[in-house]
């Protein structure tokens, strides 16, 4: 756990600030575990994904890699882990994230994920870009999940459900509750088929491991 | 002391050579007069939960307490008096009344015929289910069904009362009504512990867990209770006059 990033699954949203000290903190933090960078490669990637968005100087992207290195989110790449080109490149060292910064930047996904749906689509390409196991996949299922619970459980049916059904107000009021609980069913059915089928991915990646 | 608690239980099915896990070393604790509900998709082992919690079902690992007691050894004078089991269907042949339907807990009990029946009339009218007394079960539509079924696991008084998916079977438009109803129930001092299979059935409970591949998921302990359980009414074994809330 790091101060001032640490991630607690369980807790509320006020957590949520001290997870991460600004967005640019994160958007910086995912940029580098997308794809391990210097610092001039990922201002640029900044610029062209979220420049027009929340626009930053090229000065605070280092300042923000300084602040996350020292953190211990990101660590500066050994040179034989480089690449020739990159290596030879004169712009300063190549970051990766660190275990603890792909769990804090992860942890962050998670929290009000049902609120945000493209935070759904950054763990594809989390994924995607090698970072994380299936494992931290189904616990971001699980977290995305209790959201859901939580929030089915807070819509309770109007307390005088069984005399309004001639108001319109009341109806109204039902056919509103009914999509939002129908919406959550399809959230709730897409986490159980998303969850059989990283399992499956698991048990076939460990069969094909066995193997000799 | 829980009205419920059950500790590192875990349940194998087999068929055949297969064995498959449907309840993986799940540990709850279920407080008096709490409404707890479990999703869980098909085969998620909600089912084999509840009926591990009903004492139908016995542990292959650990144990489940009922009032404390080993339920495993205490179920046969526990189960349909203390702890009722809602079974939401009847058999295709059951051709009785539903006032004797609701009526057999207490024949069981050796109440007079009599006195049985005045008293399922009564939980019948407290369930909302007056108007089914005196049809055959399998004239009821699936809402009549569970408050029926309901009714019959009432009427021995249970401390806790375990429901599978109430509202499977039940029309739309009849769902939150019989929701409401669990609701009161539990506002009464009956503890209810249920599975759900939909989002519906989640709202308003105490407590909502969600259970995949036999796993049990969120707040296992109970929250600070809300609704004291209150004692019945000297001299009424019914059930029915459960007092007042206390906050």
């Amino acid at each position: 756990m790091l101060d001032g990033y640490a991630f607690d699954e369980h807790s509320g949203g006020d957590t949520r600030s001290r997870v991460l000290r600004s967005q640019v903190d994160i958007y910086v933090l995912g940029l580098v575990i997308e794809k391990p960078s210097h610092g001039y490669e990922i201002s640029q990637r900044y610029e062209a994904r979220l420049g027009t968005f929340l626009q930053v100087s090229r000065s605070r992207i280092y300042k923000t890699l300084s602040r996350l290195e020292r953190d211990g989110l990101i660590e500066a790449m050994p040179a034989e882990a480089l690449s020739g080109a990159r290596r030879g490149a004169k712009a300063g060292s190549s970051y990766r994230a660190t275990p603890d910064g792909a769990r804090a930047y992860r942890g962050w996904l998670a929290e009000r994920v049902r609120e945000d749906p493209q935070r759904v689509e950054m763990l594809g390409r989390l994924t995607l870009a090698g970072v994380n196991s299936v494992e931290a996949a189904l616990g971001f299922i699980d977290g995305y999940e209790q959201q859901c619970v939580r929030e089915a459980q807070a819509l309770a049916p109007p307390a005088d459900v069984g005399s309004a059904s001639g108001a319109l107000v009341g109806l109204v009021q039902r056919l509103l509750l009914e999509e939002r609980r129908r919406r959550i069913d399809a959230q709730l059915a897409w986490i159980s088929y998303a969850r059989a089928e990283l399992r499956a991915a698991n048990e076939c990646s460990a069969v094909g491991e066995e193997r000799p | 002391m829980s009205l419920l608690s059950l500790e590192h239980v875990t349940k194998r099915s087999r068929r055949g050579r297969l064995e498959r896990i449907a309840v993986r070393n799940v540990s709850l604790e279920m407080e008096p007069a709490e409404l707890l509900a479990v999703w869980g998709p098909r085969r998620s082992g909600r089912s084999t939960l509840l009926r591990l919690a009903a004492g139908l079902e016995s542990p292959d690992e650990g144990m489940v307490r009922f009032e404390g007691r080993d339920l495993a050894r205490s179920r046969n004078a526990v189960l349909g008096s203390r702890l009722g089991y809602c079974q939401m269907s009847f058999a295709s042949s059951e051709r009785g009344l539903a006032v004797e339907h609701v009526a057999a807990g207490l024949l069981a009990q050796r109440v007079s015929p009599r006195e049985a029946r005045r008293r399922a009339e009564e939980v019948l009218a407290r369930v909302g289910a007056e108007d089914c007394a005196h049809f055959a079960c399998h004239e009821l539509d699936g809402a009549e069904v569970a408050r029926v079924a309901i009714a019959a696991a009432l009427i021995t008084a249970p401390a806790l009362l375990v429901i599978d998916e109430p509202t499977n079977g039940v029309d739309v438009l009849e769902r939150d009504p019989l929701l409401a109803l669990l609701r009161s129930i539990a506002n009464e001092g009956v503890a209810l512990l249920m599975s759900a299979g939909d989002a519906q059935s989640l709202g308003g409970v105490d407590r909502a867990l969600s259970i995949d591949n036999g796993e049990l998921r969120g707040p296992l302990t109970a929250p600070d209770t809300r609704v004291v359980p209150l004692r019945p009414v000297a001299g009424d074994t019914s059930g029915m006059e459960l007092g007042t809330q206390q906050q």
